[in-house]
């Protein structure tokens, strides 16, 4: 038994596999994310990052090569009980809209635990609970759901996972549109999962934000993993991030521009605490 | 977004540029001479004419200068619906007249008869249903959705004088049409979705998916909220280009009728003609 | 010059009135940049579709270059001088070939197809589309699909180009490349607004609107907005990079001559310690 949660080797996806039209879109493509640590998975656009992680819940399994075991299950086996990993695994795709199909919002967001068998005043709770942790209030539970605004359906989808209360939690693009409150909110909610034990496997392509929030991050480019590891590592990696399509950080970015200009800072600065305490450290001096 | 690129493809519904006689034709020839294949194909009684003007559609992919998978891509959303049908029809179908002594059955099983004259029926009903798929989907791949609409629109002149809309009803048809594939992809995301919260069912399908009612409603509301969210903007972003329906418009694009089109006009109609006399 | 007069918008939506916007006025001069932010929700969008005649104040007037929302023959003109790009470009495209698109909203306004022709050839060519006029809208990289929604509104030859939220789900690469077509359109002299969550995208403004329920609260320069970061928190924005940096900087004692809002900002004030230390 490993510290792996989600451990993901050589995976390969074809869209329209077995026709002329069919699309290569993972070619070698492996993941590691270990218990109780947020890992980023991180590439430009059309890198593969969505298709990677639908293999978190079986919504993709292995065809011929490569492995996915999640959480011990291996879901290339016929016999996997995926059923019982989706209850455990949350995957908050990208697309809120496309999520949500009950009318209201609050029958949206207990649509997966009232599949838990819980008693009505627990599902209701548990419906609640998660309502308020992505902060909407109660007077949601009644709102129309095709009624909301593109961050209030991006709320309730993700609501509508955390109802579940997973063990581990798959968030595609999940600040995408929103405003920098929404997005604070997102974060703080992040860090709040994470000291309580939720493992979280973030897709994203802001790098400022994965230097924020992620302890590894995998790095994907053209259906290719290019690089893993602690975020430090692999994000002070430019020329790396350069090849696979990625700016460096912002806050790398401007110390970079500091250091062209004469004042030299060092090179590991990722985040703006980075930046403003290395720019103190050279002042003090 | 990080993925809506590789999901695209070659797909029922896409315009497909290559520099082919098909692309270059009149739009108001392709409808027509469309049409009065569809209307071949429709009324067409036998078995080889049937097949006939199957292999002619086929090939007329190849004069498009199509991709071979095209073909295939324009078949692939429909195929569900074309095994359920093919197998009705077997079932429960009727037979062709004039087979002879194919009516007998090979397979009974209760009050279920499987004849040869029986599967040769439904071979045809999907051969034509296939022949009709493939026609829609050349239309839209020769011809851009402005083509079309200024083509329809000039078919549908006469309507204007009895007070119909020409202009609004090209425009509404063409946009339909190339919705289809939007709303295709929809679906799909719309079922992985859906799944991605479901405990039960532990197998990728979509027939488990589509099996139990509840779920089916279940697909049909976001699909739809997704569509008139859609229509929603598209509409405000044709306002914001100043569209208001014909009055005062321009074309950038001219159709006009030359040579080829008179001939392919000429050959429709003789296949027409050839079907309703056979 | 594009004007809002206390410009109020309600709708109802079910059985309850939302009023969307409570008594907007706004002044853009021609060929100002103009960044309006808010939350989500405080009527940023719902007042970008009124500068652009897309929707008709319930109270107060907006006027484009002495066109006024309350004459119904102007509105026409309100759409065409103000181009509007919105936030998913895949369901602004009405066509299915690139220089189609391009053409469409030249062709309702009745331009002769050859003056269109032109048209469609600049519109591309300004956007880095040229070469691109045969292919299939929706098959574009989703930096391409906004160069391709903006391309079709300059086929109009609007004054002003507002975008609301047109670069929020790109990538942080094609969103600055995006930035950089937006200033070099803005450069030619139009009057452009910039409808964003991205605090990079303001600090590049010449003014800067905030909007909150449904009313401007604060119109000033982005420095001026940025040198109250308790003034950004409590509105629901952020400080950009630089300028947080350069907050915590003075938070520990340090005394930073000018006030810190971009990037540039902060590199020129930093390497005059150079010359100090």
């Amino acid at each position: 038994m490993t510290a792996d949660v989600i451990r993901f080797e050589h995976l390969a996806w074809t869209f329209g596999s077995g026709t002329l039209d069919a699309q290569l879109a993972l070619q070698d493509a492996s993941l590691c994310v270990r218990q109780g640590e947020v890992s980023a998975l991180i590439g430009p656009s059309g890198a593969g990052k969505s298709t990677l992680v639908a293999f978190a819940n079986g919504l993709h399994r292995p065809r011929r090569t490569g492995q996915a075991l999640v959480l011990g299950c291996d879901t290339g086996d016929p016999a996997a009980d995926l059923g019982a990993l989706r209850a455990r695994v949350g995957l908050v795709l990208q697309y809120p809209q496309l999520q949500l199909f009950e009318r209201f919002v609050g029958d949206d967001v207990a649509y997966g635990p009232r599949q838990l068998g819980l008693s009505r005043p627990e599902l209701r709770s548990r419906v609640l609970n998660a309502m308020s942790l992505v902060g909407l209030g109660e007077e949601y539970v009644d709102r129309r759901t095709f009624s909301l605004s593109g961050g209030e359906m991006r709320r309730v989808a993700l609501a509508g996972v955390l109802a579940m209360q997973p063990e581990v939690l798959v968030l595609d693009e999940a600040t995408a549109g929103l405003d920098p409150a929404g997005r604070q909110k997102i974060h703080e909610l992040i860090r709040t999962l994470r000291a309580n034990g939720t493992t979280i496997l973030m897709v994203s392509n802001d790098l400022d934000q994965v230097a924020e929030l992620a302890d590894s991050v995998t790095i994907l480019s053209q259906g290719r993993t290019v690089a893993s590891g602690p975020v430090r590592t692999v994000l002070a990696d430019r020329e790396m991030l350069l090849a696979a399509g990625l700016a460096p950080t912002h806050a790398a970015a401007v110390a970079e521009e500091i250091s062209a200009h004469g004042v030299s800072l060092p090179g590991d600065v990722l985040t703006a605490s980075d930046l403003e305490e290395a720019l103190w450290q050279k002042l003090r001096r | 977004m990080a993925e809506a690129a590789s999901l695209r493809s070659v797909r029922l519904g896409r315009y497909w540029r290559t520099d082919s006689i098909l692309h270059l034709m009149d739009p108001r020839s392709k409808l027509v001479a469309g049409g009065l294949i569809t209307a071949a194909t429709v009324v067409a009684s036998s078995p080889w004419l049937v097949l006939m003007l199957f292999a002619g559609i086929v090939s007329l992919y190849m004069v498009a200068r199509l991709p071979r998978a095209a073909i295939l891509a324009a078949l692939r959303p429909v195929l569900p619906l074309l095994l359920v049908l093919g197998l009705f029809q077997v079932v429960l179908g009727g037979e062709p007249a004039g087979l002879g002594g194919a009516g007998i059955p090979l397979l009974s099983w209760g009050p279920i008869h499987v004849s040869l004259a029986r599967l040769i029926g439904a071979g045809l009903s999907v051969a034509r249903l296939v022949s009709l798929v493939l026609l829609a989907a050349l239309l839209l791949a020769t011809t851009t959705i402005s083509a079309l609409v200024t083509g329809l629109e000039m078919l549908l002149r006469p309507l204007n004088r009895l007070g119909l809309p020409g202009h609004q009803l090209a425009m509404v048809g063409s946009i339909a049409l190339r919705f289809m594939p939007i709303l295709a992809e929809g679906l799909e995301a719309v079922q992985r979705a859906q799944l991605a919260r479901t405990l039960g069912a532990d197998r990728l399908s979509r027939w488990q998916v589509a099996r139990n009612a509840r779920r089916t409603a279940a697909l049909i509301v976001p699909l739809f909220a997704d569509a008139f969210r859609r229509v929603d903007d598209l509409t405000t972003a044709m306002l914001a280009r100043c569209y208001r329906g014909g009055r005062g418009r321009t074309y950038y694009r001219h159709a006009r009728m030359g040579g080829t089109d008179w001939v392919a006009l000429g050959l429709a109609a003789a296949v027409l003609a050839f079907a309703l006399a056979f | 010059m594009i004007e809002a007069r206390s410009v109020e918008y309600a709708y109802q939506e079910g059985d309850r009135v939302v009023t969307a916007l409570r008594g907007v006025d706004l002044q853009i001069p021609r060929g100002t940049y103009l960044a309006l932010v808010g939350q989500n929700g405080s009527g940023k969008s719902t007042l970008a579709r009124c500068l652009s005649g897309l929707l008709v104040p319930t109270a107060g007037e907006v006027i484009v270059n002495g066109r006024s929302s309350l004459d119904p023959g102007a509105i026409l003109d309100l759409r065409a001088m103000v181009g509007m790009v919105f936030q998913d470009p895949e369901n602004q495209f009405v066509t299915s070939s690139v220089e189609d698109e391009v053409a469409f909203g030249a062709e309702n306004l009745g331009v002769p197809p050859g003056e269109i022709r032109e048209r469609v050839v600049r519109s591309l060519a300004m956007v880095g589309l040229a070469g691109a006029e045969a292919r299939d809208p929706h098959m574009l990289s989703a930096g391409d699909k906004v160069r391709l929604a903006i391309a079709a509104t300059l086929s109009m030859e609007p004054d002003c180009i507002l975008l609301d939220e047109a670069t929020a789900l790109l990538d942080p690469i094609s969103r600055r490349d995006l930035l950089a077509l937006v200033m070099r359109l803005h450069q030619q002299g139009r009057t452009t607004i910039v409808v964003t969550h991205h605090m990079d995208e303001v600090v590049e403004a010449d003014q800067v609107a905030v909007m909150d329920r449904g009313r401007i609260v604060w119109q000033a320069t982005p420095s001026e907005l940025f040198a109250s970061p308790e003034g950004v928190q409590a509105l629901g924005l952020s400080l950009p990079m630089s300028a947080g940096v350069a907050q915590g900087l003075r938070r520990r004692g340090l005394a930073l001559a000018e006030p810190v809002v971009t990037d540039d900002d902060l590199v020129r004030e930093v390497s005059q310690w150079r010359c100090t230390v």
